[in-house]
This record gives structure tokens, C-alpha cells and sequence, in this order.
């Protein structure tokens, strides 16, 4: 023993490394028996997470059963390289050497089920790749697996395999090696106290079920990354096989060739060192390179003793909540919070579900570290709205909704620019690069990408952008934000209402962005844009017809749509498919909205399903919003057949809907039997171009970039030199302009529809002083939301400029030489030479695209004269005089027997 | 001496010879229908309405203009559970292997597609049954 004991310095004042291995394991197994006491295997995770959060002795424990654990890992290898180096393994029987190099693999057996025993994510996936590689072995693969992990992933069968088979199993072939059954007490005495001091200073903690890096035990760190680059799970049993031959023989080989077998195993040594090195420190996330110390550090996630220390006392004894099996210590500071819906209330899904940070931690600065505040951002939405898998999906919808992609503002804007030529084009809003439309876009209207970040806490108002999910849902009552401003005073206050997340989304949420743009909003509440300042509006005597947003901008009272004149919001008619999207990336918004006005006001062709055969997120809806009643019929849409879980055949089989977020219960109305849509000629119109009451128009708008102003840069909120400004000219009213846009119906098949268009672009733009001015003249496709009940005349078509495209102005008909004349109300445009309203000349067609689609044009040449020759009809004829349905089924027969006085005109 | 050295050969023997036949016993009790231990033979799931990628359990299901593809939730590497990142592509947290959503791999270190099990698609009912392998 003495000359062994000579061999390391080391060694002149340790005991043995055999003895201290041995030491280490008798801690590892007596505090294993303590550990069993408070451990369940059935509830790994919720039994650890509850020793770590609340009882810091079996925590301690469970710290020796850990470090003694490790560091009889490593010394095991030190006491191999020892009696490898002093070649003492020749004394023992080559039976007796062979069990004690195999009881190598027992240890790492014993290693990794103690590591799958935590239960975590980490531990599950491990476990996983655990039985792919041992199921790789030929022949005994599948029988190891099961015989070592269950036949499923089965905790108590690793457990069993921890505590008895592996245990026993290092005991006797320790047991026979050394040939005594304890250590000696030297060796506890060396040992005990750096257990114990590293127990106290680092108590291993456990990883969150959703934390996205997932690294396997330190010692295998080295496999992980090998493993990283080639695809052949056996190779690592091949290569741990490989190492134990090699521990196997090499005592036994001559002593030239051990020299050269020790220089091999040094170098193989020193490169899984490396790769160990590389894979603990320099991967991240998805296993991708990423040199970040602190990460690689803060993932092993220890605590010590001196955080339950400073633990307020009142909270130690406190039973800790547990929520859907896992433990929430938040909830023992941050309780009694009101304010929640069912769903989303912290008896359902604790706090970490949102807002991540520590849930197994009473140390407040522990436990919000890595914590979230704004949970609905799309940029963390993954690890948030999804992180139990609550919103399968639905967070890769909106990803790709337009309200984040916003493709068809960007391609729009990029072709208005020059610098695309295609409008079937598709973009993302958060990919906008730096040319000069994407930094327009970016200084002004992608600040209303729903993927912008939301920084403060706070409601969504008029004024708000962005925020992911809590763009619409986050619902903030009197209490909370009375709770909010106190906060804001005192951050260490625990606030006692907590803003509820909530599926009653309200007009409020939509109207921060939708009163820009197309102003749908604002129409659709009756309210239109005026030209007015705020100043100009205060000095107003009666405001009553005038509403002042947030962001200055002044409207005026007009005539809001029917629906919102019921009490319909805009959740009513548009489905949570719709808005959140499908899941498909879409060019532009015709493509991406389902609803239409026949799913609701239409009495033929109507598909219904029942509650039963839904899909699992309709009638999740119909449940929260309690909406389910036994046998009822739910109406589908008819283009995509998705259910409308508030409008339902009532009793008399006719159509109803209920308000989703009041219980007003509407009886739908079919369209009137003057509808002329059944009638020649008009069965191509849609419903809102003759029931759109007025759409907003400007024309002659400005766009221009100031160099010398300090813009904002709405993506990345930054400061940017130099600013795009926009001026407006005058606003209007007025009925839509009238086009066709092409579509295609629930098989595909396309078709063509008059719909209602407005200038979406009718605008000069400079992007720098020193170059030319870009002039545009683009109409773009708009449902306007002023729908109204009664329908537009057919003077209000057949005899108005601005319906048929050529601007506002007059039209005139010369009977004697049965010609159409118009003169226009605005000066021609010095660009192209058309009126500045203008969308094409008259009775002529456009000679470029000037559309802001694709799929949409202005009436042709032909189109024009046939509305321009029944609108001569109108010159004479007054239509209150005739019953127009009549007139329009008999129009051929009429327009063949036409009196003197009836002159057609002639183009 | 001599004779205690037979009498331990003759128990080593005799070992052997009631190890061979346990192994065997072993061999045959891993070979049996094992079925109801490893797994439930289908797996039904509501059909979304929607295009969309979902995940229900350890199946993934892309549906893509009506089209359904099911596939399952794990590494062809080793084994690892997947996840689904916004760029559209599914990624394994473990060794960083890249597919696509369809299955297809992008990145290794895994070599195979991902496994699409056989299913069962119900449109009148809503309803799709994987017919599973875990």
C-alpha cells in the first residue's frame, strides 16, 4: 500500500482514491435512502420542485446524493488512472479485472438514471435518446431497452434500476476488487467536508419542462456534440464498448505497446475533453453554436443554502400551490390576485405558464430571473401562449396572419416605389430590409405590425401598436389599471388585479389600427376623417359631431354601418380563423378574410354542422363563450366551410345570431326580393357595391422624405436620421368607386365580381430632394364597413363618373348626337394627364396597371358602355316610375322595341 | 484440493447450465405480443378545420389545403421530441437536426425523413386515427 501511496504526491497525504471512491459512494447511497423518503417517482418533477422550492434540508440532501454522486464519478476515473499508471490491476484476477472494468458501465448507469429520475424536460429527452442508442445494439437492443427503461418511458422502472440493480451491482464488484465492505474514516473525514460544502453552495436545481436547451450530463456533454455531427446512435455504444475494452487490455498488453495505447487514450481523452468544452460553453438553443459563458453557466440552474435563508419567514410554511402537477411558488407571494377569466386564472395555470422566470424558488431574485412581462409578444408567444401546448397553433397562425406579416402593405408599398413589378409577391413586415420603401414602411406602417414588441404595461388604446396576443386580449379593468399606476409609482408593491386575458375581444382592441389605412373602423362607427387640428377642434362650439382620437386627428360624424347602428362588433362576423389566420401565408387581405355577407344573409345553399362535429377550437369557443345549446345547428361559411359558432338555425329553421360578446340575439334578414342580383346583368355584383353607404377617399396625397428631421424606426424602436413625412389634401365621403375584382370559390374555380374600390394610392412621392418625383395612381379594393340596409340607386351606377371610375364631375348625355361627354370636376393631373380623382379616362382603359392587386381592374371599354347605355335610359326615365325588377327581367325585350323618343347612345 | 477445485467447477457448471435456460425464458418473454405495454394501437384526434401544423400528442398534423400529413414527433437521430419554430421548420432541441414540416430533413444529423404513421381520415366525422408506433 505504501509504495502505491508513493506513486502520486497526492497520495502522501490522501488516503487511497480507491478508499475515498468508495467513501463517496456510501454518502451517495445513504443519502439516497433519506432522498427515497420524500422522492416520487410517479411525480418526479413536482416531488423535486417541491424539495428545492420549500424544504432546504432535503434539499441539501438531495445536493450530497448529487455532488457525492459527481465526485464519485470522477474519482472512480482518477482511482482507474492511478492503478492503470502503477499497473497494479495485474494482481488481480483477470475474472475480477474484467467485472471491475465492466462495473465502469454500471456506474455510468447509475449516473444517467439518476439524471433521468429529475423528471424534466431535459431528463424525458435524454431518456429518449437513451433508448434509441441502446435499442441500437444488435440482437439484445430492444430486450436492454425495455429491461432498463420500461417499455414506455417508465420512471419507476429506471427508479428500480437506480436504487437496487445498479446500486447492488457497484457493491459487489467494488466489494470485490478492493476486498473490504466499508472505507475507512480517514477517508470520510476527507471527503465530507466538500460534499458538504458544495451541497450548501450549489444545490442542483431542475429545468422547466419547456426550456428549449436541453444538454445532456456533463460527462456526456462530449457524446452530445459527437453525436451532433454523425447520425449513428450505435457508434456511441461502439465507442463506450471500444473504451472499456481498451481499459480491459491495457494493463495487460506488453510494455511497449501500452506506451502507445496510453499516448492514444490521452489524445482520444484530450479531444472528448474538447468536445465536452465545446458542447457545455459554446451551444445554445437547437444545439447552435452560440458562445454565451453566462448561458452555459445559468442553465445548470444551482442554488445555495443562503437563498432560503433570506426567504421571507412567513412564506416558509406556507403550502405551496400546485397547478396541473407542477408546483408554483409564485403563488405564495403574488396571492389573491383578481382579475383573471377562468381560463387563464393561475388556478389554472399558475404564473411561470405566462410569464416564465422560477417557479420553484421563494428567493424573489431567483425567481424573476428570466421572467417575462409582456407575455403576449409574438417573439416569445412560443415559450409563453403555447408553453403547455394550451394554444396548439395557434401561435404559428399568427405568426403568419396578415396582421403580422402585413404582406400586402409591403408589397403594395414596394411596388408603388418601383421596386417590385409583381403584386403576387410575399412578404413579412419583420424581414423589411432597408431600401427606400422598407424604410417608409418601417417609419410609418409597420408600426402597425402586430409582431412589435409591447415594452410597457399598460391598456391597448387608440395609441398602441403592436404586442402579439395581447394586442387584442389583454383587457384591462378600473382595478387594474388603478393597480397599474400605483405600481408604476412603487415597483415592489404586489399588485392585487391583474389585467385579464380574455376572449372577448372588444371594437376598442381593433380600432387602434384599423382607424388608419382604409379607416374601417372609424367608418364602420360612422365617424370620417377631417382635415381639422386638434386646436381647430376645440375651438369647436358643438363638439357633438366630432370625435377627437388620441393621436389628433379629427372626424366627423356620418352615417355608420348598420351593423354597429344594432350592436355588432367586429368579432361577430370575423372568426377567430380569420383574424389569427388560418395558418397560410396570404399576398393580401381579400385572400385571407373568409367571411361573407351571404354566410349570414342568405336563405338558400345553407351548410350547417352540428356541436359534435366540429373542430376542437370552435367549440372551444362555443363553450367559453357559452354558447352551446343541445341539437342546435351551426351555420358554415360558405366559401370555407369553418363554422360560425354564433350564427345557428333557430327553431323555425331560420337564421340567427347572437352578439359573441353581449346576448342580444339577432334574427338574420335574406335578401330582398328587389335584391337585383337574381336579375341579367348584375349577377356579378357583390352585396357592399350597392349596400356601401360611403368609403373615405383622398386623392393628391404627399409622401416625402425629410433628411433633416429624426424619424423613428418602428421595428427595430430605434432613432433614424431623416423622416418620411405624409400630407394629406381633401377627404371625401362619397360612394365607392366600381371595379371587378377576380376570385374563386370554395372549388377553386374563378370567378368575377363588381366590388367597391377607392384611391388607395393616388399620391406623389420624393425620396430625395436631389431626385424626381414618383407619381402613383393605384385604386385599391375596399369593403369600406358603411354597409347600410337600403341600396344604392342605378343613377347612383349608371349615371355617376365616379362609380364607373372616372372621378367626380359631370356626366352628360347629348341626346341629338346619342353621346356620352363628361367633364371632370378636378384639373388633370400634370403626371398622366387624368383627373386627380380620376381611376381611368373616360371610356377608355387604363395603359399600365393602376390597381393595387393583382386580381382587380377597372371596368373595360365594353363594361363602360354597357352601364353607360342603360344609364341613358335614366336621362329620361324616372325609376321611381317603373318596377325596376320588371323592367330588368324584360330589358332585352325592351331594348328591342325601344319608342322614337329612345335613343341609345353611340360610341 | 484437488477435489474442491471440481466440486466449484461442477457448481459453475451447474450454474450455467440454470443461467441458459433463465436467458432463454428472458428471450422468449420479450418476444411476446407486447403490445398492450408499449403502446395504444390508434390514436384519434379531432380534425382541424383550418390549414394549419398542429400537434396533437406525439403526432404532428399538417393539414395544407385540405391535405392531411401526419407525422411523428421525434428525431430520426435519436429519438429526441421536436420543436416548432417560426420559420417554419421543425428542429431538434438535442442535436439541432432541421426538417421541414412535411418531414422532410433539412440539416442533420439525421439522415431519414421523419416517420409518417398510417392514419385513418373521417371528414364526415371530423375525426383522423393514427394508427401509432410508440
Amino acid at each position: 500500500m505504501e509504495k502505491f501511496n508513493m506513486s502520486l504526491k497526492l497520495s502522501n497525504i490522501l488516503p487511497p482514491y480507491g478508499y475515498l471512491t468508495f467513501s463517496l459512494f456510501i454518502f451517495t447511497v445513504i443519502s439516497g435512502i433519506f432522498l427515497a423518503l420524500v422522492y416520487e417517482p410517479m411525480a418526479a418533477y413536482k416531488s423535486i420542485a417541491l424539495i428545492i422550492i420549500q424544504n432546504p434540508y432535503a434539499a441539501i440532501i438531495r445536493a450530497v446524493h448529487y455532488w457525492s454522486a459527481q465526485l464519485f464519478f470522477v474519482l472512480s476515473i482518477v482511482h482507474i488512472i492511478d492503478h492503470l499508471l502503477k499497473n497494479s490491476e495485474i494482481k488481480l484476477k483477470r475474472g475480477v479485472w474484467l467485472r471491475t472494468v465492466l462495473s465502469i458501465g454500471i456506474i455510468v448507469l447509475v449516473m444517467l438514471t439518476g439524471f433521468f429520475l429529475r423528471g424534466d424536460g431535459e431528463s424525458m429527452q435524454a431518456i429518449l435518446i437513451f433508448q434509441t442508442i441502446i435499442k441500437s445494439i444488435p440482437f439484445i437492443g430492444s430486450m436492454l431497452s425495455y429491461f432498463l427503461t420500461g417499455f414506455k418511458v417508465n420512471l419507476i422502472i429506471i427508479y428500480v434500476n437506480h436504487i437496487a440493480t445498479a446500486t447492488i451491482l457497484i457493491w459487489l464488484f467494488a466489494s470485490e476488487h478492493s476486498k473490504v465492505i466499508f472505507s475507512n474514516v480517514k477517508s470520510f473525514l476527507w471527503v465530507s467536508p466538500l460534499v458538504f460544502l458544495l451541497s450548501i453552495l450549489f444545490i442542483p436545481g431542475i429545468h422547466q419542462n419547456s426550456e428549449p436547451i436541453i444538454k445532456s450530463p456533463w460527462y456526456f456533454v462530449g457524446m452530445q456534440e459527437f453525436l451532433h455531427w454523425i447520425d449513428a446512435p450505435f457508434l456511441a455504444v461502439l465507442v463506450f464498448a471500444v473504451f472499456l475494452i481498451f481499459i480491459y487490455f491495457l494493463p495487460l498488453s506488453r510494455q511497449k505497446n501500452k506506451r502507445i495505447l496510453s499516448l492514444l487514450l490521452l489524445f482520444l481523452s484530450f479531444i472528448y475533453f474538447a468536445a465536452s468544452i465545446l458542447g457545455l460553453f459554446l451551444r445554445g438553443e437547437n444545439w447552435e453554436f452560440k458562445a454565451n459563458l453566462q448561458n452555459a453557466v445559468s442553465q445548470y440552474n444551482y442554488y445555495n443554502f443562503f437563498n432560503y435563508l433570506t426567504i421571507n419567514d412567513s412564506l416558509k410554511n406556507k403550502k405551496i400551490r400546485i397547478v396541473k402537477n407542477n408546483p408554483e411558488a409564485c403563488m405564495s407571494c403574488h396571492q389573491n390576485v383578481a382579475g383573471f377569466t377562468v381560463s387563464h386564472s393561475p388556478d389554472s395555470i399558475g404564473c411561470s405558464s405566462c410569464h416564465l422566470g422560477n417557479p420553484l424558488t421563494l428567493n424573489k431574485n431567483a425567481a424573476h430571473q428570466g421572467i417575462v412581462l409582456m407575455s403576449g409578444n409574438l417573439s416569445i408567444s412560443e415559450r409563453t401562449c403555447n408553453s403547455q401546448g394550451c394554444h396548439l397553433g395557434i401561435t404559428e397562425r399568427v405568426n403568419n396572419s396578415l396582421m403580422n406579416t402585413m404582406s400586402g402593405v409591403v408589397s403594395v408599398d414596394k411596388y408603388a416605389f418601383g421596386e417590385i413589378d409583381n403584386l403576387h409577391l410575399k412578404f413579412r413586415a419583420d424581414e423589411t430590409g432597408f431600401s427606400s420603401a422598407d424604410k417608409h414602411l418601417r417609419g410609418l406602417c409597420i408600426g402597425c405590425h402586430i409582431g412589435i414588441e409591447k415594452k410597457n404595461p399598460g391598456p391597448v388604446n387608440e395609441t398602441s401598436r403592436g404586442g402579439g396576443c395581447s394586442a387584442c386580449h389583454l383587457v384591462f379593468l378600473k382595478n387594474a389599471q388603478s393597480d397599474l399606476m400605483k405600481w408604476k409609482k412603487n415597483r415592489s408593491m404586489l399588485i392585487k388585479f391583474h389585467p385579464s386575458v380574455s376572449i372577448n375581444v372588444d371594437n376598442s382592441k381593433c380600432f387602434g389600427c384599423h382607424s388608419r389605412s382604409g379607416r374601417i373602423s372609424t367608418n364602420f362607427e360612422g365617424w370620417h376623417e377631417t382635415l381639422m387640428s386638434e386646436q381647430d377642434y376645440m375651438r369647436l362650439s358643438d363638439k357633438s359631431n366630432y370625435r377627437l382620437l388620441d393621436d389628433g386627428r379629427v372626424f366627423r360624424k356620418v352615417k355608420s354601418d348598420i351593423h354597429f347602428k344594432l350592436g355588432l362588433e367586429c368579432i361577430d362576423c370575423h372568426s377567430s380563423y380569420e383574424i389569427m389566420g388560418d395558418g397560410i401565408n396570404y399576398a393580401h387581405k381579400e385572400e385571407s378574410v373568409k367571411s361573407e355577407c351571404e354566410d349570414c344573409h342568405s336563405s338558400s345553399n345553407t351548410s350547417t354542422i352540428d356541436f359534435n362535429r366540429m373542430d376542437s377550437e370552435s367549440r372551444k369557443i362555443i363553450k367559453l363563450r357559452n354558447l352551446f345549446v343541445p341539437g342546435r345547428r351551426y351555420i358554415l361559411q360558405n366559401r370555407t366551410g369553418i363554422p360560425l359558432v354564433n350564427v345557428f338555425l333557430g327553431k323555425n329553421g331560420k337564421k340567427m345570431m347572437r352578439n359573441k360578446n353581449k346576448d342580444t340575439i339577432y334574427k338574420l334578414k335574406s335578401p330582398s326580393a328587389f335584391c337585383g342580383r337574381d336579375i341579367s346583368g348584375h349577377k356579378r355584383l357583390s352585396c357592399q357595391s350597392c349596400h356601401t353607404s360611403w368609403s373615405p377617399q383622398c386623392i393628391g396625397c404627399h409622401t416625402e422624405f425629410n433628411p433633416k428631421l429624426t424619424g423613428w424606426d418602428n421595428l427595430t424602436d430605434k432613432k433614424t436620421n431623416g423622416a418620411w413625412m405624409e400630407k394629406g389634401t381633401d377627404y371625401f365621403s362619397d360612394m365607392p368607386t366600381l371595379g371587378i375584382i377576380e376570385k374563386r370559390d370554395k372549388t377553386g374555380k374563378k370567378y368575377e365580381q363588381v366590388s367597391t374600390f377607392v384611391p388607395g394610392m393616388i399620391m406623389t412621392l420624393r425620396k430625395n430632394s436631389s431626385k424626381k418625383t414618383l407619381f402613383k395612381r393605384l385604386f385599391a379594393p375596399a369593403f369600406s364597413h358603411t354597409i347600410q340596409r337600403e341600396s344604392r340607386d342605378c343613377k347612383s351606377c349608371h349615371n355617376s363618373s365616379l362609380a364607373l371610375g372616372y372621378g367626380r364631375g359631370k356626366l352628360l348625355y347629348d341626346e341629338s348626337k346619342a353621346k356620352w361627354s363628361f367633364i371632370p370636376s378636378f384639373v388633370n393631373s400634370r403626371y398622366d394627364n387624368l383627373p386627380l380623382d380620376a381611376w381611368i379616362p373616360f371610356l377608355k382603359e387604363s395603359s399600365s396597371n393602376n390597381s393595387t392587386r393583382p386580381y382587380t381592374r377597372p371596368f373595360s371599354v365594353d363594361e363602360q358602355k354597357r352601364i353607360l347605355t342603360v344609364g341613358a335610359c335614366f336621362v329620361c326615365h324616372n325609376i321611381n316610375d317603373y318596377n325596376i325588377i320588371e323592367v330588368l327581367r324584360k330589358f332585352k325585350n325592351y331594348k328591342q322595341h325601344l319608342s322614337k323618343n329612345c335613343i341609345l347612345p353611340r360610341f | 484440493m484437488k477435489k474442491k477445485e471440481s466440486r466449484r467447477k461442477f457448481i459453475n457448471y451447474l450454474g450455467m447450465i440454470f443461467a441458459f435456460p433463465f436467458l432463454f425464458i428472458v428471450y422468449l418473454f420479450f418476444n411476446q405480443d407486447l403490445t398492450i405495454y408499449k403502446k395504444n394501437n390508434s390514436f384519434v384526434i379531432d380534425l382541424p378545420v383550418s390549414d394549419g401544423f398542429y400537434l396533437f400528442g406525439e403526432y404532428f398534423v399538417n393539414i395544407k389545403d385540405g391535405q392531411v400529413e401526419v407525422i411523428l414527433n421525434r428525431c430520426t437521430h435519436l429519438g429526441c421530441k421536436l420543436l416548432e419554430k417560426s420559420d417554419d421548420k421543425l428542429i431538434c432541441p438535442c442535436h439541432g437536426s432541421k426538417f421541414t414540416k412535411t418531414g422532410i430533413v433539412l440539416n442533420g444529423p439525421a439522415e431519414k425523413n421523419l416517420y409518417k404513421p398510417d392514419f385513418l381520415l373521417d371528414r364526415k366525422h371530423k375525426k383522423l386515427t393514427i394508427y401509432g408506433k410508440i
